[in-house]
This record gives structure tokens, sequence and C-alpha cells, in this order.
């Protein structure tokens, strides 16, 4: 899969992330497991482990994954119980879960039958002034066991430098983030998303060398402006191999020029910001990066994604939104209806995809998005006029 | 640092070294040309208390010579400065003691004008970049955060009973020196004379700038005895306060208190676009004031409530781009800008 789309990147550099993809991951025994953006990342770094990220959209694990859960299951939660018979999985040193959503909390308990499994309560509330405190206590839980089961210090100067990486990806990510959706044509979907879920498999440094990289090869290249309508791509996560949506986006051409998913944004485009650099200051800003700004539909955060989803339209000049929903994935199929009427309002044409990792209805989709560019189409010739 | 903190830092720096070191500074000149000042100059009339009455030894000593310029700025400026430091006075020390002397309201005007002008231009800016008390204060934060120790955050309900206490502090020591300027109740001045100041931390503080011994303790009468106990433990608290709670001392200073009604309608304002905002907490986590309202805001917002000594960095800490700007009479200064 990912020789065959790095066959169609046209820049050379974006190679580096699909080598990362078809590579084998890291050694198990330097690695511990998380899953969701909502796990931070710097501890981990800190207490000397490289973050693997192994949320998961493969519709063979998926299927595999259907023996442990119940087939009516989330098509994430039947990846990640499909990848828990993976032997690198089970030689991981430990798996962190979030609680974000109801699926990732039962796949707690189902997982800790094959690997040792953190689970990282983070509540429901999304508010600053009554969670915060509750999230930074629990990111110290977090770190105080794993000084505890892997014997290390994991000290607060090596967390500072943790966030110092960590930020500088983050920088190298809006620079890429702000390039796209100002260069149409530029970067391509599929090179964008391959880096970003390529981001769980690197270390923060180098991953931020080479998005600089491609970032410096796609200045240099001639860029072939298609005048495709452009969208912003919200919803569940894209993550490598799931590119369906993207393939199906390209062929009805339409350009994928910003997203607000997990994978790609929710994981890479807010910084830590260090007020306080004390441990608990420390713990806080953590905290904040990861919950406080999220976008995650496990919270009350409609009213945010909304508010992103305007001001990204309006800052981009962007024609539409397409509102991927993963078939099965409750808390975002819930609030399409609601998210459809506030962006009426707001005068934003949104279309709602709901659709699983199986490629049956790419026809299907096809029609239904070329629909949709004929009727932005229509609606770029009025503003023109 | 950030640049918003790094050019505040500075700010404070100089300002500290003007208000408190002014005297130093500037005295040889002033001896030349005498006391030029452009506003009247305020004296206590025949048979009133001033500072200038008290021997060392007493409270009030004000353990120097005369300020550089007889003038009121709105920020802590304290009498007690060594050699009588830069300016004159602070807004409560100027109120108290102009109640006490009844001084004419028409010698008064031009003082009053002058603070008026400037709380006007900058609201309560003059608290969070020049009030030398506050950079005494933010170095010992400076050092909390260095030794590793977490700041204490305070509910919303405490930052009010403050605000009230404030009130409290303020209209009972101008209450007083009202009460004893007028001649039947002359004979308690020597013991009542600028309540506020004798259990102000700033009159303990400053003159150890200049490594001069401030008098802080009195305990030939009952009255002084616990004017110097009241000191001690106001003392204990303004650092305790200022070690752990950041700025929350500045919720209960007079002198805050009264620059603060001027923060509405003054010409730097901070404002919020709400549409950019992602309720992340980074600016109400930054406030050192413990102010949540920029949080809180869901639409836009001019943001110039009475705690808020814009010290911007709500500003500097704002991870999304055009969020948070401020505003020098419609004039954008600085606005939130990520890297």
């Amino acid at each position: 899969m990912a020789q065959l789309l790095r066959q169609r990147s046209v820049l050379k550099s974006s190679a580096f992330f699909y080598e990362a993809l078809a590579r084998e991951p890291k050694p198990a025994g330097s690695s511990i497991g998380y899953f969701c953006h909502l796990v931070p990342e710097e501890i981990i770094i800190a207490a000397g482990f490289h973050p693997q990220r192994l949320c998961a959209t493969d519709s063979y694990q998926a299927r595999s994954g259907e023996e442990l859960v119940s087939v009516e299951a989330c098509p994430v939660v039947k990846s990640i119980a499909g990848l828990a018979r993976n032997d690198f999985f089970r030689s991981l040193p430990l798996v962190v879960l979030p609680g974000s959503c109801d699926g990732k909390t039962r796949l707690a308990e189902l997982l800790s039958v094959t690997t040792e499994v953190y689970f990282l309560d983070v509540g429901r509330g999304a508010d600053y002034l009554e969670n915060a405190s509750f999230w930074a206590e629990k990111y110290r839980q977090f770190l105080h066991f794993l000084r505890k089961r892997f014997g290390i210090t994991a000290s607060r100067e090596k967390m500072l430098q943790a966030c110092h990486a960590t930020n500088r990806r983050t920088e190298a990510f809006r620079r890429l983030y702000r390039y796209r959706a100002e260069n149409p044509g530029a970067i391509s979907a599929f090179d964008y998303f391959a880096a970003a879920s390529a981001s769980f498999f690197c270390d923060p440094v180098t991953w931020t060398d080479q998005v600089h990289r491609l970032l410096e090869e796609s200045q240099a290249t001639a860029i072939k402006n298609t005048g495709w309508p452009r969208l912003l791509l919200a919803g569940s996560p894209i993550l490598f191999p799931a590119f369906k949506l993207l393939e199906v986006l390209e062929e009805a051409h339409l350009e994928v020029a910003a997203d607000l998913t997990c994978g790609a944004y929710g994981h890479l485009f807010d910084p830590v910001e260090i007020d306080e650099e004390t441990e608990d200051g420390l713990l806080r800003a953590l905290a904040l990066k990861y919950i406080g700004g999220s976008l995650c539909p496990c919270f009350p955060n409609l009213g945010k994604l909304a508010d992103r989803i305007q001001d990204a339209v309006s800052e981009y000049r962007l024609d539409g939104v397409v509102y991927y929903v993963l078939r099965l994935c409750q808390v975002y199929d819930l609030q399409t209806i609601t998210l459809r009427q506030i962006l009426k309002d707001g005068k934003v044409p949104l279309l709602a995809i709901k659709t699983d990792l199986e490629r049956e209805d790419r026809g299907q989709l096809i029609t239904r998005l070329e629909a949709l560019r004929e009727m932005l189409g229509e609606k770029g010739e009025r503003f023109k006029r | 640092m950030k640049r918003i903190s790094a050019a505040r830092r500075s700010v404070q720096v100089i300002s500290l070294i003007l208000l408190i070191y002014g005297g130093y500074l500037f005295k040889g000149k002033q001896e030349e040309t005498g006391n030029s000042s452009l506003l009247p100059r305020l004296k206590a009339p025949a048979g009133a208390m001033s500072t200038t009455k008290f021997q060392p030894g007493q409270i009030l000593w004000p353990s120097g010579d005369t300020p550089v310029l007889e003038s009121y700025p709105p920020s802590l400026v304290c009498r007690f400065n060594p050699k009588g430091g830069m300016f004159k006075a602070c807004i409560v020390h100027f109120l108290s003691e102009n109640l006490t002397w009844q001084t004419s309201f028409k010698y008064l005007l031009p003082h009053l004008s002058l603070f008026f002008l400037l709380c006007f231009l900058l609201g309560r800016m003059w608290c969070g970049w020049v009030c030398p008390i506050g950079t005494v204060g933010d170095f010992l934060t400076w050092l909390r955060r260095k030794m590793n120790v977490p700041a204490r955050r305070f509910p919303s309900g405490f930052r009010i009973t403050l605000r009230g206490f404030s009130y409290g502090l303020l209209s009972l020591s101008l209450s007083i020196s009202a009460f004893i300027g007028f001649p039947r109740y002359a004979r308690f001045q020597c013991y009542w004379f600028l309540p506020y100041c004798q259990v102000c931390p700033a009159r303990l503080l400053c003159p150890l700038f200049g490594l001069i011994k401030p008098n802080w303790k009195d305990f030939s009468t009952g009255i002084t005895i616990v004017f110097t106990l009241l000191a001690w433990v106001v003392l204990g608290l303004f650092l305790a306060a200022f070690y752990w709670g950041r700025r929350v001392w500045c919720h209960l200073c007079p002198v805050g208190l009264v620059n603060s009604w001027f923060n509405r309608g003054a010409g730097m304002e901070l404002h919020k676009k709400a549409i950019k905002c992602t309720k992340c907490g980074y600016c109400a986590e930054a406030c050192p004031m413990g102010l949540t309202e920029m949080y809180q805001a869901s639409s836009d917002t001019v943001f110039n409530q009475p705690g808020c000594i814009m010290c911007w960095r709500c500003v500097e800490n704002c991870p999304r781009d055009n969020c948070l700007t401020v505003k020098f009479f419609g004039r954008k200064i600085v606005a939130s800008k990520w890297r």
C-alpha cells in the first residue's frame, strides 16, 4: 500500500514518510504503545521510550478483531482488537489506553489479557475551570506509574526537553498545514496524511527535519494548480492505510486543503505552552495541550468544532466542509445534524459522509462527491460575479 | 523567555531602579536648582503631622530625605524609599496625608489630574509593568519556579473577597485620616497619621534597597506595638502571597484598587476574537491574577476588567494566532502569535 502511494507522489522527500509507514516499527522493547491523541507523548519520551501511537484503521485487522469484540463495533475498536493478536503488540512493555470513548474503555479490559495496559482516565468534562486539575492529577499518576514500573527518573528537565522537541514538531506541522492551505495542489492530501501517520513511528526530531525538507522541495517545484474546489476535512481520523476517502475525493476532483481530524491536526497542531517550568506547571500545560485544546467528540466540544470549522473556512477561503463519520463510531455520528445546523447559520456548506473501511461503496461516494463539486462550482461562480 | 515577558522584565527593572534609586541618581541636580517641581508642592499646615517630623526609631521615619519630584504617579511609589526616591508617594499616601492636612482642593487638582491622565492612558499597566513592589513579588515567584514548587491557585470567590478587604482597608485608612484632620482630634495624629503606610509592606521593604534599616519595630506605646505587630503579619502575608500565589496580593493592594477603577475605559485594551479560541485554557493558566474571564468569554470581547494588570501573559501564551490582541486607543500593539 505504502509503495503504491509512494509511486504516485510527485515529491521525492515524501518517500521518507511512506518508508516509515512500510517499515517494521521500532523494536517493541523501546516503545510504549498508546491510543488517541489524549495521551501525553512528552511524558513517555521523558521516560526514555518511543511513544508509538497504535491507532489503526485497517480493514484486515478489523475483520480479525471481530472475533474479540462485536461485529457491530466501531472499525477502530475492531482494528485495535485485531492488532492485539500481532506479535509486535504482544511484546510491547506497556500500552496506554485513555478512557475517551466507550470502545477504548472496554478495550482497556480486553487487551489487558494479552499485554500490560495502563488505563488513563481523562473524564468527560472539557472545561478548564472544572477539569484542569483533574487532568493534571491523572497525568501525574501516569508519570509516577512509569517511574515506579520501569525504575526511571523521567525528570523535569527531560520533560522540558521533550516539550521543546514536540514544539518544534508542531512548528513544522503548522508550517506544512498553512503552506498546504495557502498553496492549492502543492502537496497532495496523500502525502500530508502519510506524513501525519508517519509521525506515530518517527521520533519528533527526524520527523521535523523531514517535513521541512518536504516543504523546501515543494517550494522549489512548480505548482500545478488544479482549480478544484478546496475542502476542509473534519470528523473521524484518516489513518494509514485507510485512505479510501482521500481516493474518492481525488477521483471526484475535490481537494482536501486542510483538516481537523485527530490523526493529523489533533495530533500535531497544538503546542505545549509552558507557563511555569515546575513539574506541576508542566503537567498542567500538557493537560491543556492534549485535553483542553482537543476537538475530540468524546467531550462536549461541538461548539468548539463549529468555531474551528468556520475559522478555517474563512481564514483559508475554503469552499466547503466534508464531515467524515466512520460508520458505527457513535460520538462522531451523533453530532452530525447539530453541526450541520450550526454551520448552515454560518453559510458554510457541509457534506456528511458516513462510511466504513470496506471498499464496496466507492462508486456511491464518488457520485455524492461529484454532486457536491457541482454545487460548489456553481456557488464559486456566483461568488465570482 | 518569551518576547512580551522579556520586555516586561526590562521595563520592571528599569522602573525599579528609577523609582527606588532615583534619589541617588538625580539628587545632585535637584540640590542645584532647588525643589523644582512643575506641580505645586503640598505642605503640612502648621502644627499638623508630616513624615518629616518623625525621628529615627519611629514607625513613619522616612529613612532619607525629600524626593526628586513632588508628584504622585499611579503605582506603588513609596515615601520610604532610600534618599527620598524619585517621586513623592503613592496615591493612598497622597489622599491620606491631604485628608489629614485638609489641603485645599485647588492645590490637589493638578496632582489628581496628572494621576487621572496617566491612569486613563495605561490603566492598570502601572501595576504589571512599573510597580517596584510587584517586581519584588515577581522575583519571589521566579524563585519559587526555580525551586520547582507548584503555584497555589485560588477560587474566584477568594479573589472577590480580597477585593472586598481592599475596599475595607482603603476606606478605613482614609476615614481615619480624615477624622484626625479635625482640630479637635488632632492629638491623635502622632499615632494614627497615615494608617495604611504603617502596615504597608513597602514601607519595610523599600528602605532595604538603599541598605537602610527600616523601622521595623517601635514598642514605645500600645498603639505602636499594635501597628508594629500588624506590619509584621502583613509583611509575612505579602511574602507568602507572592511566593506561593503569584500576584494574588495585588487584589488586596489599595493602590492597585484605585488604579483598577480606571481599567475600564483606559487607552490600553485587550481584545479577544472568540472564533479563534480553542478553549484550551492557557490564558487562564498564565494569568498571575488568576482571572478566568478571558477564557470564559464566548463572544468577541474587550477585556478590561478591574483585576487585570495588563501583563499580557495571556497574549504571549495563547497558541492561536491573532486570537488575543492588545490595542492602544484602537491601534494594535501586539497580538497572540505562536512562533
